[in-house]
């Protein structure tokens, strides 16, 4: 966690000009998908999003979780938490069967749906750059430092201070701290979360940990059933037995 | 909405199955007309009535003690409905004297004649001569001899009563099933008249080889 | 069998070839563009009815098990004529799921890689074992009718040694995927309709796969009385009413504990409110529970109504229409809300589906009529008593062959 990096996003210094849109594309190398940037929505050629509400602009995208669901209920584990904190993906694992989409709290991953050897589409966290130690593309892109990149603790941090430093600007709350066991992505915004299009009703707790909770009984289900059946297996017998013994000795009292 | 279209449609199939087999004159076999014999199977003692004072012997006869000592017999609902109704055509006659096994009755499902097994050993007393020629519409009524005897109908190794006698009776009409499936030459046409509901239990004697008819005696009427 | 009667058009065979040969297309069609052109998933469904289908499917061969179970391990012989059907059943039925899922995965060239890339927190993955285990297990049930009938008697006898374990370990296999499939959805408690979302979700799965299994057993038996004449050389496939009257009253108590289930969740988790929301959900909601729990409770607790062969045709169907509808409704509708679209299955979703399932029925018929799957011993009993099913047997097979 400590050396984990991530982002924290501030909604009221962005200013909706689209650099981190078109810096995402690049560093990518995904083709054009929209000519209005703020029409635009994820997609598996778009991995952030600029959006407007009103005044306010703010972004989507992965939200990088510490304990994701997206990782958890990846069969074969094509979906891995990378050192850096970063959720990254690796297609040549995949078999495509999407649950990750379902399962995703914020409904982040995109599907390369018209072709025939689809991936799951979605941020990184430029998770390559990352590692060769530049900052992630929207980061480098962003002229007003709404996004900026660092250490998890420092982000943190940071975004305290400013809600602590000027209450009446910001809404009192960061979200991805805490929501679906908290991520990589941070944001602070000035009005609530609901309001630009967030999931606002995430429990604290890690998604996982609702499979997890059914799926921690599956041994003592397995051992206890087995022994359950080879029980009633040797009882009923055994009262078969015991039937048929009587009967037959029945059968001999009577002649 | 697609619960309710996947649903529709599996109702749907069901549907058009039922109207296709109306179509070729069949029945589905939840919805064929009861046969009345193979409703014994179903339904409990409400539909064969077992008197409690009666005993029933293998050879479908029944047998009831008189308070004059004398013994009356008659046949058992199995016997007259097994493979349509029973008209009796013979009795034993009066004065006879009876051996356990001997002719009691003659009877005939359509134009296939079968005997009944006297159930005991006695001297027929009389003859109940409203039953000759006719069939049988209560096989309770219509006692068909009554003989002297000394006989007790309550040996259990020969006789069955109250629920014993139910589930014999029961168990014979299933056997019946097997059967007649087992001893009609024209398999097809059975199989249709059993779905259609066909008025098989009138029907089906015709249907039956003619050596059948002698396994049907010692299937069912032998002691 | 003649070939001309395997050539003449019946209604339902020419209905099989039309949806076979639409299947046909469908599945090149899919295998050849790709999911986003053949169906209408998108980015905000990802699962849609082959999904739904495939939980349909594994809750209608839950028979599989119980009556396994009921006979080999409670040792209750009295159910032993329905321990092959249901067994085929189950097996078919995986076989279809399987089929739906590796059509459902955007990349099936990869469909091997849950064998040796493990994730053992997923459970899907648990699922996904759960069935290569189980298919084996039925493989290894069904096996011996297969053996017998080419005669080959060696290896019966080591399946007999390790029948029981097998059927032991069916069973168990059978507990954990079953209820699985509900636990699937623990993970997205914000997207799936409260009314459908519970922590008892897996168990709710699994009670009422029971009841819908064996009501689909009975269900079964009728189309097989039904389809199997005598003139086709079937000789046990009567409709045993004692037997199936049995396992109406074993679901009549699944769909009692299932019921009280649902009540004490609801109860708890403070969710009856929600009833009085007038929505699509609530009304698919009362649609499930009344024709799959309540209409059939009341019909079972009638004692005539349970021997009544019509009625019990009608209860069962009753109960396979709840589980349709609870599982479509687990995984579609009541996800419809959250995703913000309403997905209808395309023309080739649905005719690959109906293909899977004519080619199953296909594909029973063939093993029905090949191997001894309908045997009563009952009736091999009275048949060596009387002796007159042996003349009956040359009377047919003079007849039509
Ligand atoms: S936001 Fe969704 S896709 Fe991103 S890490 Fe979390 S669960 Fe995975
Ligand atoms: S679609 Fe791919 S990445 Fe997503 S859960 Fe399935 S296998 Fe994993």
């Amino acid at each position: 966690m400590l050396n984990e990096t991530g982002i924290l996003f501030d909604v009221t210094l962005c200013e909706g000009c689209g650099a981190c849109y078109d810096m995402c594309k690049e560093v990518n190398n995904l083709p054009e998908t929209n000519d209005d940037y703020l029409k635009d929505h994820l997609s598996d050629n778009t991995f952030t999003v600029v959006e407007e509400y009103g005044e306010i602009y703010t972004r989507k995208l992965c939200m990088h979780c510490n304990e994701p669901a997206c990782v958890s209920v990846c069969l074969v584990g094509a979906i891995k938490k990378s050192s850096t904190g970063a959720v990254v993906y690796d297609a040549d694992k995949c078999i495509g069967c999407r649950y990750c989409m379902q399962a995703c709290p914020h409904s982040i991953p995109r599907y390369e749906w018209g072709t025939t050897k689809p991936r799951i589409r979605k941020c990184n966290l430029c998770d390559d750059r990352v590692k060769a130690g530049k900052l992630p593309g929207c980061v480098e892109a962003c002229p007003t430092e709404a996004a900026i990149f660092g250490k998890m603790d420092e982000l943190i941090e940071i975004a305290k201070n400013r809600l602590k430093s000027d209450p009446d600007k910001y809404y009192q709350h960061i979200y991805g701290l805490e929501e679906a066991g908290g991520g990589h992505v941070l944001i602070i915004s000035p009005v609530p979360f609901e309001q630009l299009g967030y999931v606002s009703k995430l429990t604290s707790e890690p998604m996982p940990e609702f499979t997890m909770r059914a799926m921690e009984k599956i041994p003592s289900v397995a051992i206890g059933g087995g022994l359950f059946l080879s029980a009633m297996f040797w009882l009923t017998k055994r009262k078969n037995e015991l039937a048929k013994e009587k009967k037959s000795t029945n059968g001999k009292e009577n002649i | 909405m697609v619960a309710i279209f996947v649903l529709a449609l599996f109702l749907f199939i069901l549907l058009v199955d039922l109207i296709v087999l109306r179509i070729q004159g069949k029945s589905h076999p939840a919805f064929e007309p009861a046969l009345s014999q193979y409703d014994y199977l179903v339904h409990d003692g409400n539909v064969i009535h077992i008197p409690s004072n009666l005993f029933f012997s293998k050879g479908h006869t029944w047998l009831k003690k008189n308070k004059n000592g004398l013994m009356e017999i008659g046949i058992d609902p199995f016997g007259s409905t097994a493979l349509g109704t029973l008209s009796i055509l013979k009795c034993a006659e009066v004065g006879e004297e009876l051996k356990r096994g001997g002719m009691i009755f003659e009877g005939s499902y359509g134009n296939k004649t079968v005997k009944f097994l006297s159930p005991v050993n006695g001297i027929v007393k009389s003859v109940n001569p409203g039953i000759i020629g006719k069939k049988i519409s209560n096989p309770y009524e219509s006692w068909g001899v009554q003989l002297v005897s000394n006989d007790s109908p309550e040996n259990r190794d020969l006789f069955f009563s109250g629920s014993d006698a139910l589930n014999w009776i029961k168990n014979e009409f299933s056997k019946l099933k097997y059967f007649i499936d087992d001893n009609s030459p024209i398999v097809e046409f059975v199989g249709e008249t059993m779905y259609d509901g066909g008025s098989l239990s009138n029907d089906v004697v015709s249907l039956l080889l003619d050596q059948s008819i002698n396994d049907f005696e010692k299937e069912f009427l032998s002691l | 069998m003649k070939i001309n009667d395997i050539l003449k058009p019946t209604f339902w065979k020419v209905v099989s070839v039309i949806i076979v040969t639409m299947g046909l297309f469908s599945t090149y069609y899919r295998f050849s563009l790709g999911l986003g052109l053949t169906t209408n998933l998108h980015d905000s469904v990802p699962w849609g009815l082959w999904i739904g289908f495939d939980f349909i499917g594994v809750g209608l061969a839950a028979a599989g098990f119980t009556i396994a179970a009921t006979v080999h391990i409670f040792h209750i012989h009295k159910y032993e004529p329905l321990v092959r059907p249901a067994i085929l059943t189950a097996f078919l039925g995986y076989s279809v799921v399987v089929c739906l899922l590796v059509v459902d995965l955007g990349r099936p060239e990869n469909f091997w890689h849950p064998l040796v890339m493990w994730n053992i927190h997923s459970v899907m993955f648990e699922i996904t074992w759960c069935l290569i285990c189980y298919t084996t297990v039925l493989i290894l049930e069904f096996a011996p009718v297969v053996l017998e009938k080419f005669k080959i008697k060696a290896p019966i006898k080591y399946l007999k040694i390790i029948s029981i374990p097998v059927v032991i370990a069916g069973v168990i296999f059978s507990t954990l995927h079953q209820s699985s499939f509900g636990s699937l959805y623990l993970i997205v408690p914000g997207k799936l309709h409260p009314l459908w979302y519970s922590s008892l979700l897996p168990v709710h799965f699994y009670i009422s796969c029971i009841a819908a299994g064996l009501s689909m057993i009975i269900f079964e038996s009728f189309l097989i009385a039904r389809a199997f004449t005598k003139k086709d050389g079937f000789h046990h496939t009567e409709l045993k009413m004692d037997i199936l009257s049995g396992a109406s009253f074993a679901v009549l108590i699944a769909l009692i504990a299932g019921f009280l289930l649902k009540i004490y969740d609801f109860i708890d988790n403070g969710k009856l409110p929600l009833l009085t929301v007038p929505s699509t959900e609530t009304y698919l909601f009362y649609l499930e529970i009344l024709i799959g729990t309540l209409v059939p409770i009341f019909l079972l607790s009638y004692k005539k109504l349970i021997e009544d062969k019509k009625w019990m045709y009608l209860t069962s169907i009753c109960v396979i229409s709840g589980l349709v509808l609870n599982r479509l409704n687990v995984s579609i509708t009541g996800l419809a809300a959250s995703s913000g679209v309403n997905y209808f299955p395309s023309f080739d979703e649905i005719s690959i589906t109906m293909m899977l399932v004519v080619l199953a029925i296909f594909a029973f018929r063939l093993i029905a009529k090949n191997f001894a799957v309908f045997v009563s011993n009952e009736s091999e009993n009275s048949v060596n008593e009387n002796g007159t099913a042996k003349s009956k047997q040359i009377i047919l097979s003079e007849r039509y062959e």
